[in-house]
């Protein structure tokens, strides 16, 4: 069996710095020392992301409650396993989460706003958006997604498939931050340091 | 309005930069990994193109 070549040996795992890259793509690639890379794929991955939500007229990037869809569709997969309601109705999200903190807004307007998915929905709440986000990434009625489905061409689809093209590319990013690229640099040859016992055995021999 | 195609170009720029980024260390591997990437994409779907127009043409 081969030895792996002491000259592209990988990159140590570095836990932080993966997590780091899901916060904020390329951030993960700045704590390790690549700053380049990290500011190319804070631009290439936000781009893409917010891009996608421009072309969905923002209002492609959300999680409903999904209270009442048991009777649309069932969550259950078998075996006892079931997928949140809501992530089951907006099954992008998973990807668009992927982005890290630019998707996060949509879970507080979820955990702070009642939807009209949700059994607490009151119309008069409808305009009232949240201090900072307003209503960004906040459930759409059923009303405009008709609309933006049925009247508009195809950019509102191809919008949230740009999202989750976006989520799919942080992946690797924080794959990268968390082991380094996929072919390492080559580096100098790293000499093996002995370990104590044949540090001893050679003095003993000597 | 424009046409969706029109989108695919900067799609794929951005596409093959992370993922040439998430490859290689360098820049100059990554920028030519990047445009091999544009080279391949462009091609493919430049076939899969004329496969549909052949088969809406002559079928």
């Amino acid at each position: 069996m081969s030895s792996p070549n002491p000259e592209t040996q990988p990159a140590e795992l570095d836990f932080v710095a993966g997590f780091l890259s899901y916060l904020v793509p390329g951030l993960g690639q700045i704590k390790r020392g690549k700053i380049g890379k990290g500011i190319l794929f804070f631009i290439c991955v936000h781009a893409l992301f917010f891009w996608g939500m421009a072309l969905g007229q923002w209002k492609n990037v959300y999680l409903p409650r999904a209270d009442d869809m048991g009777r649309y569709r069932k969550n259950e997969l078998g075996l006892g396993i079931s997928i949140p309601r809501p992530i089951w109705y907006r099954i992008p999200f998973v990807g668009q989460f992927c982005v890290g903190a630019a998707a996060w807004p949509a879970l507080i307007q979820w955990y702070s706003y009642a939807d009209e998915t949700s059994a607490e929905y009151k119309p008069e709440d409808g305009g009232k958006g949240l201090p900072l986000l307003g209503t960004f990434m906040r459930t759409p009625t059923e009303a405009d997604l008709n609309q933006l489905q049925t009247e508009g061409d195809k950019t509102w689809e191809l919008g949230w498939i740009f999202t989750v093209i976006a989520g799919a590319l942080n992946l690797l990013v924080i794959f990268d931050a968390f082991a380094g690229p996929t072919f390492p640099t080559p580096g100098p040859i790293r000499q093996r340091v002995p370990n104590k016992k044949e540090q001893g055995q050679v003095t003993a021999g000597t | 309005m424009i046409n969706i195609f029109w989108y695919l170009p900067p799609l794929f720029l951005l596409v093959g930069l992370v993922y040439s980024g998430t490859k290689y260390d360098e820049w100059p591997a990554i920028l030519r990994d990047a445009i091999w990437w544009q080279i391949r994409l462009l091609l493919f779907l430049s076939g899969l193109g004329l496969v549909v127009f052949l088969f809406s043409r002559f079928f």
